[in-house]
This record gives structure tokens, C-alpha cells and sequence, in this order.
């Protein structure tokens, strides 16, 4: 409960006598000068003693806390204070409570502080306990910094960001509605297949897109990806694909989404288009999960198989899930258990965050 | 049984492309042989499928694209093997080390420069990058136009 070092009253007189025998010098002192310095301080600022009762305050917290001109001495007064949230305080909570209680400063701690007009100010106080020569608790000084300007920032900042994100998603579902569109009014049956495909893709990237920024800017996670990813193939296929998800865990570095999208996109197409056999539809598994550093994507069907050729397009089908495979840090692995099970494997810094 | 398609760096590519491939050349070429050959680029960038239009477009006009790199250290192997005519650096990689940081090491050790290609050209990047004497600035996203456009009067330039 000590201090070595003290800005005490009876230091500064002493001081303050031998600054005003020696009228030539320089850096002014004296307590006068310091309540003149206390006063134009442009941040809210008192003082109490050890039991939290106000001995001293500045014209800006005057000004905060509203005090009329013709209140009389002394002022004192306890504003009511929230958390961000909206919560109130408890007396004991109040940062100089804690400071006074505890010894010890309070930093961080951000508040609304309601005025007696009912306004409710946001502010950062900076609570911090006062010593005597001695060391002893003697009190704490508080300055009330006003953060206005920077939380009406901040509004600002979440407002373009969820416009941005609002913009992004709306701009993707309408080049997926004008290549659906360019599809049906195409004629022949090599153009509508290819601005299916290219439909798919861009539906594929919407849906990635949507599983952006729900709890955290920088990553999302594998279940609901996986699970959007899944439903937009089952609206692109319908009743030719039963799409079942075996097992998903983790969290993925943002950079990985649309990747990712794009392979499962191209994985459940393949699927589609050589896994049924005969039949009316295709039973396709998927997985992504995670072990220790690395991640494996695995989409497996149950149709017959295939011959497994180098494929000659990169800008679609294998050759595309093997080029964005690349550009996770990863590699393409195809083998048939049953029908046809196309594995991706990477991991390390382009799936983390980094 | 299983086939793999390693998509790494080392195994032969898909398909006909330069991706991770490896192209050796003989080493001795008479000088008119030198100028009927197309000049030979190196194209840095991470996203597959900006690369395949990249590499398509340089090819369309006549260059030979030399291999594609998706990282600072792979940019920095390919370019001491292949010694490329110039590079088109992509700024933003998927690693640590970023495309400044690659034609610095790569300048430094074979003096060939870089276009580069980015979204932010803030002024902080191009004086990073200055000590690798870029060749350009190309701001992404850039038409395939302008990129070949770009490639040439770099060429022009380095002929003299």
C-alpha cells in the first residue's frame, strides 16, 4: 500500500518558497500555477480523498457533469454510469471505487456517464490512486476523457462495412441472375452447359461470401461453410444429387473461402455429371475437417467411378481443382473406394490466418 | 488405385501450362537465334485462375511464359533458374514475404526487373520496391490489354 515517490501538498510549498525567493526563475511553480494548469485542462478531472468524497475538480468536469452556474459549494455530485451495452453500474463498480478500493489505477474501461439532462456521454476514465510522502493512499484524481468523436467513428466504420458486405453479395447474386438468364435464352446446348457451369461458379463464390464476417472479420468456420456450400448445390441440382455432410471441424482463414468454394463446386458438378450411372441421382459425402495443422477436403460419390486421365482444361473440372488446390498450399488426391473420392489436402499458412 | 495429381510445385503440371513446371533451356544461343526467340516472362501471382488469364493473354502476344509462381520463395527459385526477360510481380502473395520482398532478393542477385501488380501502390511500397528498379506499376484489377501493353514498352526499355 506505499509509494516511494509522492507529489505531496507539503513538498510543493516547500518548493514553491524557494521558487519565490528567487523571482528570475525560469519554470514557474507554486500551487497557484498548478490549480491555473488544472483548470485549463480541457479533460474532465477531480479529486477525492481516501474515502471517495470530492475534494477537488476542474472547470471541464463542471462543464460535464452540467452544473448550473448559480449551484452552490461545494459541488458535488455522482453520475450515473453505464457500460457500453447499456448496463448500469453498481456503485462499487465505478472505476474510482475500484482504484480507491483495490489501490491500484483502472485503464481501459470504457463508459457512457449520464448527465442530469439525461444525456449519456461515452468516456474513458483514467482513475489513479494519490499518495502522501509516506506512501499512504490519500485519494485518487480521475480524468474523464470524452471519446465522442472516436465512437461516432466507429458507428461509421460497422455502417460501411455492413454496407460494403450488403453491396458485395447483391453485386454476386446479380451476375449469377444474368448468367441463369443468358443459360435459358441461349440456343445451343454446348453454350447453355457452359454458362451453366459458369452460373454455378459465381453461385459457389456468392455462397462463400455469405459465410464471411458472421463473428469475425478474418476467419469463418467449416460447419456453416460447408453447409451453405452443400444447399447451393442442392438448389443447382435438385433432385440429380442427395448431398450429405459426414464430418466437418475448424476454422479457416478467410483466403481459403472462395478456393474452397470453387473446388467443392467443380467436385459436386463431377459428381453429378458422371457419378450416376444409370440412375436418376448421385449419392455424394463431404468432409472438411482439420487435424493438427493440416485439413482435408474430401468429396466422395457412390457412382461407378472413372478413368483417371491428366486433365487437358485448367479452367475447369480437375484441372481447375488442381490449380486452386496449388494456391491453398495443397494437393489433389483421387482414388475409388467405391465410385469416385477426389481428396484435398493443405493446410499451414494459406489456410490459417495470417 | 490410387492416382495422385500432385498439385505441388515440383511434379510435372495438368496440363500444358507453365504452372510449377520446369522448363530448362540450353544455355548457348547465337545472337540472331537470341532475337527470333520470343522474350521470356515469369509471372508471379497466387490466384489460380487470374494466372491461367495472365499467362493465356501473355502467350496470345507472342511471349513465352517461363513459369508461374504463387510465392515470394518460389518466384525467387524459378527466376535464378530461368533468368526470364523480365517478371510480372504480383505485390500481395500468400506468404510472409511479399512480391517486394522477392524482386529485391531476385534483382539483387541477377539484376532482372519486375512490372508490379497491385491494388494498393501506396507510397510506402514504391519506396521499398524502388531498389529493385520496377520496370512499371500496373494497378489491379488490370485489363489484359493493358498489361501486354505494358510488358512491351517494358521490353522496349530493357532492349534500349
Amino acid at each position: 500500500m506505499k509509494k516511494s515517490e509522492s507529489p505531496s501538498h507539503a513538498d510543493h510549498s516547500a518548493t514553491a518558497e524557494a521558487q519565490n525567493a528567487r523571482p528570475d526563475a525560469g519554470i514557474a511553480t507554486g500551487e497557484e500555477h498548478y490549480r491555473h494548469v488544472l483548470e485549463a485542462l480541457p479533460a474532465a478531472l477531480f479529486t477525492t480523498d481516501a474515502q471517495g468524497q470530492i475534494t477537488f475538480y476542474n472547470r471541464a468536469w463542471a462543464e460535464l457533469t452540467g452544473r448550473p452556474p448559480d449551484a452552490p459549494e461545494p459541488w458535488r455530485v455522482t453520475l450515473r454510469l453505464f457500460r457500453p451495452d447499456g448496463t448500469e453500474l453498481k456503485p462499487e463498480e465505478y472505476p474510482l471505487a475500484v482504484t480507491l478500493r483495490e489501490n491500484r489505477p483502472v485503464r481501459g474501461m470504457e463508459l457512457l456517464a449520464e448527465r442530469h439532462d439525461g444525456t449519456r456521454v461515452p468516456l474513458l476514465p483514467y482513475p489513479t490512486p494519490l499518495y502522501d510522502a509516506s506512501g499512504n493512499l490519500i485519494g485518487a484524481l480521475n480524468m474523464l476523457v470524452d471519446i465522442s468523436e472516436r465512437k461516432s467513428a466507429e458507428v461509421q466504420q460497422r455502417a460501411l462495412r455492413s454496407e460494403l458486405n450488403h453491396r458485395v453479395k447483391n453485386n454476386m447474386q446479380m451476375l449469377q441472375s444474368l448468367l441463369g438468364a443468358a443459360e435459358r435464352e441461349a440456343q445451343s446446348p454446348e453454350a447453355r452447359a457452359v454458362l451453366g457451369d459458369a452460373a454455378r461458379r459465381v453461385g459457389a463464390m456468392a455462397a462463400a461470401q455469405h459465410s464471411l464476417y458472421d463473428a469475425d472479420t478474418s476467419r469463418f468456420e467449416a460447419r456453416p461453410f460447408v453447409e451453405a456450400l452443400c444447399r447451393n448445390a442442392s438448389q443447382a441440382f435438385g433432385r440429380h444429387a442427395d448431398i450429405h455432410i459426414e464430418e466437418t471441424s475448424g476454422v479457416l482463414s478467410n483466403d481459403a473461402a472462395v478456393p474452397l468454394a470453387l473446388i467443392v463446386n467443380e467436385l459436386i458438378t463431377n459428381a453429378v455429371r458422371h457419378g450416376k450411372g444409370g440412375r436418376t441421382r448421385v449419392g455424394i459425402k463431404i468432409s472438411l475437417v482439420k487435424n493438427d495443422r493440416e485439413w482435408t477436403l474430401s468429396v466422395e460419390d457412390d457412382g461407378p467411378g472413372f478413368e483417371m486421365k491428366e486433365p487437358r482444361r485448367r479452367a475447369s473440372g480437375l484441372g481447375l481443382v488442381s490449380g486452386l488446390a496449388r494456391q491453398l498450399g495443397g494437393t489433389l488426391e483421387v482414388t475409388m473406394p467405391r465410385g469416385a473420392r477426389c481428396v484435398v489436402r493443405f493446410g499451414g499458412m494459406r489456410a490459417e490466418s495470417h | 488405385m490410387p492416382v495422385s495429381l500432385n498439385a505441388g510445385a515440383k511434379v510435372s503440371s495438368m496440363s500444358g501450362g507453365a504452372q510449377g513446371r520446369e522448363n530448362s533451356r540450353s544455355g548457348v544461343d547465337t545472337a540472331s537465334e537470341k532475337e527470333l526467340e520470343p522474350p521470356r516472362i515469369l509471372v508471379v501471382e497466387d490466384d489460380f485462375v487470374v494466372s491461367l488469364e495472365v499467362e493465356s493473354a501473355l502467350t496470345e502476344a507472342g511471349f513465352e511464359v517461363v513459369g508461374v509462381a504463387n510465392s515470394a520463395e518460389e518466384a525467387e527459385h524459378r527466376a535464378s533458374e530461368q533468368r526470364p526477360d523480365l517478371i510480372v510481380m504480383d505485390i500481395r502473395l500468400a506468404t510472409d514475404r511479399d512480391g517486394v520482398d522477392a524482386a529485391l532478393t531476385i534483382f539483387r542477385a541477377t539484376g532482372i526487373r519486375s512490372i508490379f501488380a497491385t491494388a494498393h501502390a501506396d507510397a510506402l511500397t514504391k519506396e521499398r520496391a524502388a531498389a529493385a528498379r520496377p520496370l512499371a506499376w500496373v494497378a489491379k484489377p488490370y485489363s489484359m490489354t493493358s498489361l501486354v501493353g505494358t510488358v512491351k514498352d517494358a521490353l522496349s526499355e530493357l532492349r534500349g
